[in-house]
C-alpha cells in the first residue's frame, strides 16, 4: 500500500488546461497540407495535375506495387522486374494510404532526388534523355502550345528494416508479422527514367489539356532476399487488404506486369489495343478525363488529358 | 461551360475538402484525454500536444471515425506513442531547450522547478519500465476509469486492479533504483 501512496504522489497529474479548439485547428491544417499531396497521388485526374509532382509521389507506390508482384520470379542479384505491360488493380482509399506508407517497412533513399525540370524544346529533351523524338497529332479541342519537361534517370534503394517495421506497427497499436531475418537489411533497387513529358495546357487552363509521356521502362533489382519471402511478408501485413492481395496474386506474369492502382469509384480501367499492342485505358468516373498506358520496344508511353476515350486513343495511335 | 469542366477536374479528393463530421466529434470528445495521457508520460504540454496530433492523424488515416474501438485505440496509441517519444532522447532534448527559451516567468519558480524535476523523474522511470506497465500507469494516472483502462489495454476489468498493483511495484523498484544510481 505504501508503494501505491508514494507512487500516487509522484504520478498524480498536475492540472492541465487543454485547448481543444486550438488542437482541432492545427489538426485540420495538417490534414489540408498532407491530404492535398495525397489527393494528387490518389485522384484519377493525376495525369492532368502537375505531372512533375505526381511522379515523385508515385514512385513510392510503384515500388511497393512492384515488390508486391514478384511472385514466382527466380531469386537474382540482378534485374527481377521490367515493366512490359500493365494491369489495373482496384484499390480503395485505405489501400492507397497504407501502400503509400513505405517507410513503415524500411528506408528509401534516392541516388538523386527525382528532379523533373522544364526544357526549351523537344530537341533539348531528346538530347538530354537519349530518348527518341515523338510527333503527336493534337486534337482540335487542345489549343495550348506544347511545353516540354525531362525527368532524369533516377535510382532509389529501399532497404528493409525489421526494427522500423516493428516500431511503426507498435506506434499505431498493432503487432506486425515478424520480418524474416533474410529480408531484414536486404535491398531493392528501383530504376526509373529517363522520361520526356510533353504537356499542352494544364488543369488550370480553360481549354483542353493533354499530356504525353515517354519513359524508359522502370526496372527493379534485388540484392538477394528471396522474392517469395518479400511477397509473403508484404502480403501478410495487416495493412494489405485481402482483396488487394488476391488481385496481385492473380497477375499471371508478375515479373513484367506493372500494377496500376485504380481508385475504386473514382476511375475504371480496361485493356485496349494501341499500336497493335495491349495497353491499359483508365477513365475518370466523371467521364471528363482519361489516359492510356502502353509499352513498346522498352519504352513506356502515357497519353492522358481532358479528352474522351476516342480522342485519347486517337492521340495515342498518332504517336510516331 | 468549359470553366465548369476544369473545376470538376480540379475537384480535390473528397477527404481534402472537409473533415467528416463524425471525426470532428470524435476529436472534440477525445483530444483533451489523449493529450493528458501523453502528458502523464512526457511531462510537457507542448510535446504531449505533438503526440496527440500524431495519434489523431494515424487514426484518421486508417480507421473510420465511428469505429466502436475509436476511444480505446486513441488512448492506447497515445500512451504508446508518448513512451516512444521519451525513449527518443534527441527529440526530447530539443524540445526542452525550446521550451526553456519560450517559458514565461512564473510566480513560483521553486515550485515550477520542483514540478519539472518530478516530471523528469516520472518520465525516466516510465521509460525504463516494461511497456505494458508504463502504459497502464499512464492511462490510469491521466484520469481514465478502470473500465476505460481495461478497454484500452484489452484487459478484463477485474484484472485491472491486479495489473495496476504490479505496475506500481515495478515503478517503485525502478524509481528507487534510479535514486541509487
Amino acid at each position: 500500500m505504501d508503494n501505491i501512496d508514494s507512487n500516487e504522489k509522484l504520478l498524480a497529474m498536475p492540472p492541465l488546461a487543454v485547448d481543444t479548439e486550438r488542437g482541432l485547428t492545427r489538426f485540420t491544417s495538417t490534414l489540408r497540407s498532407t491530404d492535398a499531396q495525397a489527393a494528387r497521388r490518389e485522384a484519377p485526374a493525376f495525369l492532368f495535375a502537375a505531372p512533375a509532382k505526381w511522379l515523385g509521389a508515385a514512385a513510392a507506390i510503384v515500388i511497393v506495387a512492384l515488390t508486391l508482384t514478384m511472385t514466382g520470379v527466380a531469386d537474382s542479384i540482378l534485374q527481377i522486374f521490367e515493366a512490359k505491360q500493365f494491369a489495373a488493380v482496384n484499390v480503395t482509399t485505405t489501400d492507397l494510404k497504407t501502400l503509400g506508407e513505405l517507410s513503415q517497412f524500411g528506408k528509401l533513399t534516392w541516388s538523386a532526388e527525382p528532379n523533373p525540370h522544364p526544357v526549351a524544346s523537344l530537341a533539348a529533351a531528346t538530347a538530354e534523355t537519349g530518348l527518341p523524338a515523338v510527333s503527336i497529332s493534337v486534337p482540335a479541342s487542345v489549343t495550348a502550345t506544347a511545353q516540354y519537361g525531362v525527368v532524369p534517370r533516377t535510382t532509389g534503394t529501399f532497404v528493409f528494416d525489421a526494427t522500423l517495421a516493428r516500431s511503426s506497427a507498435a506506434a499505431i497499436g498493432r503487432t506486425a508479422p515478424p520480418m524474416p531475418a533474410k529480408l531484414d537489411g536486404s535491398s531493392l533497387v528501383f530504376n526509373g527514367g529517363p522520361a520526356i513529358l510533353i504537356t499542352y495546357g494544364s488543369s488550370n487552363s480553360a481549354a483542353g489539356a493533354l499530356m504525353v509521356g515517354v519513359a524508359k521502362a522502370p526496372t527493379v533489382g534485388s540484392d538477394g532476399a528471396s522474392v517469395a519471402e518479400i511477397q509473403a511478408y508484404l502480403l501478410s501485413q495487416p495493412t494489405v487488404s485481402p482483396a488487394l492481395a488476391a488481385q496481385i496474386r492473380a497477375i499471371s506474369d508478375p515479373s513484367t506486369t506493372l500494377p496500376v492502382p485504380i481508385p475504386v469509384g473514382q476511375a475504371a480501367a480496361k485493356t485496349v489495343s494501341v499500336h497493335g499492342t495491349s495497353g491499359l485505358f483508365v477513365g475518370d468516373s466523371t467521364g471528363l478525363g482519361s489516359g492510356v498506358l502502353w509499352q513498346q520496344n522498352g519504352l513506356v508511353y502515357v497519353v492522358g488529358g481532358t479528352l474522351t476515350e476516342a480522342e485519347v486513343l486517337a492521340v495515342a495511335n498518332s504517336l510516331k | 461551360m468549359e470553366a465548369d469542366v476544369v473545376v470538376l477536374i480540379e475537384r480535390p479528393w473528397p477527404r481534402a475538402a472537409a473533415m467528416p463530421a463524425g471525426f470532428e466529434q470524435l476529436f472534440r470528445a477525445e483530444y483533451a484525454r489523449v493529450v493528458r495521457i501523453a502528458y502523464r508520460v512526457v511531462g510537457e504540454q507542448g510535446e504531449a500536444e505533438d503526440v496527440a496530433q500524431d495519434v489523431f492523424i494515424s487514426f484518421y488515416r486508417s480507421h473510420p471515425a465511428d469505429a466502436a474501438y475509436a476511444a480505446p485505440w486513441l488512448h492506447r496509441a497515445s500512451a504508446h506513442t508518448a513512451l516512444n517519444a521519451v525513449r527518443s532522447r534527441s527529440r526530447r532534448v530539443a524540445r526542452e531547450d525550446r521550451d526553456a527559451q519560450d517559458r514565461q516567468p512564473v510566480a513560483d519558480p521553486e515550485g515550477a522547478a520542483l514540478d519539472r524535476e518530478r516530471a523528469r523523474e516520472v518520465r525516466a522511470v516510465l521509460a525504463r519500465l516494461p511497456r505494458g506497465a508504463a502504459e497502464l500507469l499512464a492511462l490510469r494516472y491521466s484520469g481514465l476509469s478502470y473500465a476505460e483502462v481495461a478497454a484500452a489495454t484489452g484487459t478484463k476489468i477485474d484484472q485491472v486492479g491486479t495489473r495496476l498493483r504490479r505496475a506500481h511495484d515495478a515503478f517503485r523498484k525502478e524509481a528507487s533504483r534510479g535514486q541509487h544510481r
